[in-house]
């Protein structure tokens, strides 16, 4: 039995510090471009301040079992370079969303996002028991998509024209794994 | 020039209030054949204190919710409502539910989901309208077909009840085709 949930060879699964980790957030929320690929509220920088609230009331939210937070770093290395957090966990059912992203584009495609990806899926199914996990993506990010499919991710839905960014309008995509299409790997 | 906009065919669209109304509500909520329709959280057995007490925390957060009454008699017998999440987009979320049972099957639902949408065009001045049924709820597809939504797709098995997996299907109408 893999016991290694948060441990993988590139990157760590780790706890979000309010402190520390508000300051790193907080300059992600300067880059419109990662704001829109990682949320569909209205693109706004945060001051750390409140970076601190949001990754506080996740800890109160995690304690009570209804977000897992992950602070993505690279082994031996406290800097924070990405977040995943599972959420909207509905038990019953045995299914959750989840949010991923690596802050700065120069930490990107080298496989980081990759592996927290792999680590996220199996604490999904193999800790959580979840069936299903899904996730929304904006039609117009397709290195979302593209990330995405390599799970074997599948696209269930397109909310068409739900999405009005920069002057144009896009589809909102949902896309989901089952638990039995999930290799372990 | 203002058309009536709350007033539809057999249904009104009239203020929801928890000082009065959190009783009714509560009683709908007790019914779980209603409420499997509507929620796919587990049902959950609460007072009407509670339950006028979450009705005012929605309408603080900014979720306010419509009581559908019937024209005729003027009788509460549903609630409907639309969420803008976040509100640049142009595209709202409709919640509705009869909750008196007698209405179910005639019309009233579809009726009162018309209005709520051309509130949504004409007031909110909405891009899209977007809705999500239970695969399990044929009378809602129905309806929903009726007054213009398309389906969009759908989560795969996003619900387990009564021991049997269902799709949580996705449908949405846009402003071209409301007006078209």
């Amino acid at each position: 039995m893999n016991t290694q949930l948060f441990k993988g060879e590139k990157v760590r699964l780790t706890a979000l510090n309010p402190d520390k980790d508000a300051e790193v957030m907080s300059a992600w929320s300067h880059d419109a471009d990662f704001l829109h690929r990682t949320t569909t509220e209205i693109a706004a920088p945060i001051p750390p301040p409140g970076y601190k609230k949001k990754i506080e009331e996740w800890m109160k939210d995690m304690d009570k079992n209804e977000v897992f937070v992950f602070g993505i770093r690279q082994p031996g290395d406290e800097r924070l370079i990405g977040m995943a957090q599972i959420y909207w966990v509905e038990w019953p059912h045995g299914a959750a969303h989840f949010t991923i992203g690596i802050g700065k584009p120069e930490d990107r495609n080298k496989g980081l996002g990759s592996e927290a990806m792999r680590l996220l899926l199996r604490y999904s199914f193999h800790e959580l028991n979840l069936h299903r996990l899904a996730t929304f993506v904006s039609s117009w990010n397709a290195d979302g998509l593209r990330f995405l499919a390599r799970f074997g991710f599948v696209e269930e839905f397109r909310r068409r024209e739900s999405l009005y960014i920069m002057g144009q309008r896009y589809d909102q995509v949902g896309v989901s794994l089952l638990k039995e299409e999930w290799h372990d790997n | 020039m203002t058309i009536d906009l709350f007033r539809g065919k057999l249904t009104r669209l009239a203020a929801m209030n928890p000082e009065t109304d959190a009783e009714m509500v509560t009683r709908w909520n007790e019914d779980t054949e209603y409420f499997r329709l509507l929620d796919s959280g587990p049902p959950r057995l609460f007072t009407s204190k509670n339950t006028k007490e979450w009705m005012e925390k929605r309408i603080e957060r900014g979720k306010p919710e419509f009581l559908i009454r019937e024209l005729e008699s003027d009788k509460p017998i549903g609630f409907c409502a639309l969420w803008t999440p976040p509100p640049q987009h142009g595209n709202a979320f409709v919640a509705i539910g009869i909750g008196e049972r007698d209405y179910w099957g005639k019309g009233y639902g579809s009726d009162a989901l018309k209005t709520l949408v051309r509130y949504g065009f004409l007031e909110l001045n909405l891009h899209r309208v977007s809705l999500g049924v239970f695969e399990y709820n044929a009378r809602a597809i129905k309806a929903y077909e009726k007054v213009g939504f398309k389906m969009e797709g759908r989560e795969r098995s996003a619900m387990l009840r009564d021991g049997k997996r269902w799709d949580f299907f996705c449908m949405g109408i846009l402003r071209s085709e409301w007006l078209g």
